[in-house]
């Protein structure tokens, strides 16, 4: 089933909307909630939470990428479970991992100010991976947008886990350049 | 936390982005490719060894190594696992061999780089259990010919098979060219330097093989000023690749009896003109490891070295022009490396 017809089911309120969406999104939903939450039972959780959201708001949204927004809303809300998880002290998977890699990128400019605005260091995050080659570019956003573990992107792509943390290690400090060269402050 | 700003400016990016890296999209080639150059490189050794059998060369007893790659490493246990995807960038298994007098030499695999090339050879006899030999005479010719200072290491990887391996190493600091191999041997000394119990046995054996292999080079701007034990110095060029790493350099000794220097190695001491043939280098990973230390420092991943200062030839500045090779105990995946250091000077690998 496409895109639009997914969309249309939603419009028309049918309850057949969210079994489609399942049947196409399901895997890659559960794989990023997982990611993030490091518990099948959580990111199940986390998925089911993420139906209702696009129930909520597909009318009157209609996305122009039904997997890519499938996929932010399950995101953002595994990180928002983590998030309250770490203040609790629970919690697995991949996330502390990656934010502790991703301060290689914190740009060097410090501020007293609240920073720039996050849509403005989106753009330039957006602007940094563009110029990259393609499969760099894929492993960047699979390992600090999807959030996989370093042994699933090197069997995907089928190199070396030492190539995918070289990868990951060089963007990052290229990333930081260029996060300073903006004057983004976070 | 700031990172957790990233995180969540990573999450507004744009759609495409997104569903272009979805999981299970990732790549489709890799596996294919490995195997058909295992297959050209089986064929390439078939081919040489035929060539080598129309010759004249006799085919002999061929003993075929197990692992013919760990076993050129100097600690085969420290070493562990050989990333072989890697080694079969770099080189092959060989199974060229030549008889004389009863005397089987096998090439059993060969590695090389632009600087270094590595063999590990059997050498085969009915009733050989010595524990020690050398080989009187190596004559290298071919891509190795002119080049002294070949190495080796005996021992015996298959106790009670009448074989014993020893390893050999050849340096080129103007790199190898693409002429094969071609290895004449002399005289095989069973028990060196042990009395009552040394024993030559006559032959002549000659071996011709070439390897087919990927130039992992990576190459390093030069230029930076440095300075070794009170002497300046400007490094011209570094190359690093997973066998070894090359620094050329220009040094400034000034006016010195070099005689002297030559001859005496004051208690303690290192010659200077030894000391500016090895340069202190060392290599760190991308998780802040050193994994290659200078040659003289107790913990080291070196396996060996080599270099030279042409102190008899200075420039019209005078400056001497010299090279260190220093090559690993282990192959090493250059994906994992961050800088090279040389004498105090951090140079990063991009």
């Amino acid at each position: 089933m496409s895109d639009e017809e997914i969309i249309n089911l939603f419009w028309q309120r049918s309850e057949d909307a969210i079994a489609a969406a399942t049947e196409r999104f399901g895997s890659t939903l559960q794989a990023i909630a997982r990611n993030i939450l490091g518990d099948d039972c959580d990111a199940g959780e986390c998925v089911n939470d993420a139906y209702y959201k696009a129930w909520e708001s597909i009318p009157p949204n209609r996305p122009q990428s039904l997997s890519a927004y499938f996929s932010r809303i399950t995101r953002n809300l595994a990180l928002n479970r983590y998030r309250r998880s770490i203040a609790q002290k629970r919690g697995g998977g991949q996330t502390e991992l990656a934010l502790s890699e991703l301060e290689d990128c914190i740009p060097t400019i410090v501020s007293l100010e609240q920073g720039t605005e996050e849509g403005t260091v989106t753009a330039c995050i957006e602007a940094f991976l563009r110029a990259q080659p393609k499969e760099k570019r894929q492993v960047f956003v699979r390992r600090y947008w999807y959030l996989s573990s370093i042994r699933e992107i090197a069997q995907d792509y089928r190199i070396s886990e030492s190539k995918v943390k070289s990868i990951l290690f060089r963007m990052r400090k290229e990333l930081k350049i260029c996060l300073d060269k903006e004057g983004i402050e976070l | 936390m700031k990172s957790d700003k990233l995180l969540n400016a990573m999450g507004n990016l744009s759609d495409d982005l997104i569903n272009e890296a979805r999981p299970g999209k990732g790549r489709t080639l890799g596996r294919s490719r490995r195997w058909s150059r295992w297959v050209a490189a089986a064929l390439a050794a078939v081919l040489v060894l035929v060539a080598a059998v129309g010759a004249g060369a006799s085919m002999g007893v061929f003993h075929q190594v197990e692992d013919p790659f760990t076993a050129m490493f100097r600690l085969p246990d420290k070493v562990g696992p050989l990333d072989m995807e890697l080694v079969e960038k770099m080189g092959q298994q060989v199974g060229v061999s030549a008889v004389s007098n009863g005397v089987t030499i096998t090439v059993d695999s060969a590695l090389r780089d632009r600087h270094i090339y590595m063999m590990l050879l059997s050498i085969h006899m009915e009733g050989l259990d010595e524990n020690t030999l050398e080989l009187d005479k190596v004559v290298p010719g071919g891509c190795l010919k002119g080049l002294g200072g070949s190495s080796w290491g005996a021992m015996d990887l298959e106790p009670g098979d009448d074989t014993i391996q020893i390893r050999m190493q050849f340096m080129h600091d103007e790199g190898f060219s693409d002429e094969p191999v071609k290895l004449t041997l002399e005289r095989l000394v069973l028990n060196p330097r042990q009395l009552l119990r040394e024993k030559t046995i006559a032959g002549t054996w000659t071996l011709e093989f070439d390897v087919d292999y990927e130039d992992l080079t990576v190459e390093l701007p030069g230029g930076q000023e440095a300075e070794a034990t009170g002497i300046p110095l400007r490094i011209e060029e570094v190359t690093v690749s997973p066998l070894s790493i090359m620094a050329k350099f220009t040094a400034y000794p000034g006016d010195r009896d070099w005689d002297v220097e030559r001859t005496a190695v004051r208690h303690g001491d290192i010659a200077l003109i030894n000391r500016l043939s090895e340069l202190d280098i060392e290599m760190k990973t991308i998780d802040g490891m050193k994994i290659a230390l200078p040659h003289y420092s107790a913990e080291t991943n070196i396996q060996g070295a080599g270099g030279n200062l042409d102190v008899d030839n200075p420039g019209e500045d005078g400056g001497c022009a010299g090279y260190t090779i220093l090559y690993f105990d282990r192959p090493v995946s250059l994906d994992e490396i961050a800088s090279v250091t040389v004498e105090g000077i951090e140079i990063p690998l991009e």
